[in-house]
């Protein structure tokens, strides 16, 4: 499903990853870790092109990644990264911004699944008419999970979404991750957190 | 009905008035002080060379002078656009030119063509005058629009990539940040519209009545004056964000580096 082929990140004089190569399975509930700094997020990113490559390949089910295919991959692609500000003031607007990106023109629709989606992520529907400053770091970051759900993407490439979560609400998250992953999702994430990688069926470990 | 003259004496005595924004700028150590020094004396000469330049195109009044001295005031408003708001040359400056020619051709034309209905909309009584007005509101929209759209964009560039990532077009992704631009710098004008003739009266219809205009055609040429240099901000400032885009993203979409360093 995913494929990154000898690729290495260069950010200046800083090289962060050289004649890196690994691969994700369809279907994998796969876990990028390693030490602050080592690449993690760069290379989540890149499976979405958002990271320059200064040499190798990354191949996306049947598309190698390049300027013309780029957005044909991220349609098929959920990505949530780790510290996100919105400049919506409602919870609803949000929901209502980001089904609007994945195409979905039937909000009514879909009411009864992001229900089911927060409960599962252990929060309360009445989350959904708060304004966005009401809301903590914790619940946001559930409810993001919950909304994107709705788009309904095979790949979910995730930047720590346990991050700055506690020990229940963290479970809720892998729970509902390994849920997606049972219907067929892929699911790549970024973590440093042991409790979460020793749930991941494919761990890549950049140090 | 003659306008009084301001003798050379009495403007020296008006321009005392400054002294009052100069000391408290001083007094709460803004760092403005330099500025707004500098700033007054620039507006002085300028407006000086400016009376005498005008002088010369009222007396020929030919459209080529006329046209040429557009372009020296675009190209000036540009590169104070371009000093302002910190964006690299090569991403903003055609942009900003092309913005800035595209809406004064396209409203001043309408406004003096169709509007007024001029024989000659390159006289300058008219010409220099509305391209002028027009110019000066369009610098300042771009400059805090095109500051705010760039500046907020390299501050949450993870909602840029969070909407990039999810399936959005570069425009979609874009469109948050194009939001927020234009509320910071259509708001003020907005809110001055809706108390024009209670709280505020505007320069426009002051110069008018004090030139001698009657009160009747001071107030049509100020909401025409109002509506013109509202519309051609907001397509300027359209046409700079979309062509400098086409500029500050690679062919992934990902942001360039923006600003001068």
């Amino acid at each position: 499903m995913l494929v990154v082929d000898d690729i290495s990140i260069h950010f200046g004089d800083e090289h962060v990853l050289d004649h890196f190569s690994c691969h994700v399975k369809k279907g994998d509930f796969a876990c990028i870790t390693g030490k602050s700094g080592c690449g993690k997020t760069s290379l989540l990113k890149a499976f979405i092109g958002l990271t320059p490559l200064a040499n190798g390949a990354i191949r996306v089910g049947e598309y190698i990644l390049n300027e013309q295919t780029c957005n044909i991959v991220r349609t098929k692609t959920t990505y949530l990264p780790q510290e996100l500000s919105f400049p919506n003031d409602t919870v609803e607007e949000l929901v209502g911004q980001t089904l609007k990106i994945g195409r979905i023109k039937n909000v009514q629709m879909c009411t009864p699944k992001l229900c089911d989606n927060l409960h599962k992520l252990g929060l309360d529907e009445e989350l959904l008419s708060k304004g966005m400053a009401e809301i903590s770091g914790g619940q946001r970051q559930r409810m993001m999970l919950a909304v994107l759900a709705l788009l309904d993407k095979d790949i979910w490439l995730l930047d720590e979404p346990t991050a700055a979560l506690d020990e229940t609400s963290r479970n809720y998250v892998i729970d509902f991750l390994r849920e997606q992953q049972q219907q067929g999702k892929t699911i790549v994430a970024v973590s440093h957190d042991m409790y979460f990688v020793s749930h991941c069926t494919n761990v890549i470990n950049l140090e | 009905m003659a306008t009084i003259d301001i003798s050379y004496l009495s403007l020296g005595i008006g321009l005392l008035l400054l002294l009052i924004p100069i000391y408290y700028i001083w007094h709460y150590e803004t760092k403005l002080l330099k500025s707004i020094c500098i700033g007054a004396v620039r507006m002085v000469i300028q407006m000086i060379f400016i009376g005498v330049y005008l002088r010369y195109l009222f007396e020929w009044n030919n459209p080529v002078v006329n046209c040429l001295w557009v372009f020296i005031m675009v190209y000036i408003a540009a590169e104070t656009a371009l000093t302002r708001t910190k964006v690299r040359r090569k991403i903003l400056m055609m942009p900003l030119i092309v913005g800035f020619v595209t809406a004064s051709v396209l409203i001043g034309a309408y406004f003096l063509g169709i509007v007024l209905q001029l024989n000659n909309v390159f006289s300058a009584q008219y010409f220099i005058p509305i391209m002028g007005i027009l110019l000066g509101n369009m610098l300042s929209v771009n400059v805090i629009a095109v500051g705010t759209f760039y500046s907020t964009l390299q501050r949450e560039q993870n909602l840029y990539y969070y909407l990039l990532g999810n399936g959005a077009t570069r425009g979609e992704a874009l469109q948050p940040f194009i939001r927020q631009a234009i509320v910071k710098a259509f708001s003020p004008a907005i809110a001055n519209m809706a108390v024009m003739g209670l709280v505020s009266l505007p320069g426009t219809m002051i110069g008018q009545i004090l030139g001698g205009s009657s009160p009747d055609v001071a107030i049509k040429y100020q909401i025409m004056i109002v509506v013109i240099t509202m519309s051609a901000s907001m397509l300027s400032l359209i046409i700079a964000i979309c062509l400098s885009a086409r500029q500050a993203f690679d062919g992934y979409g990902r942001m360039r580096k923006i600003f001068k360093c």
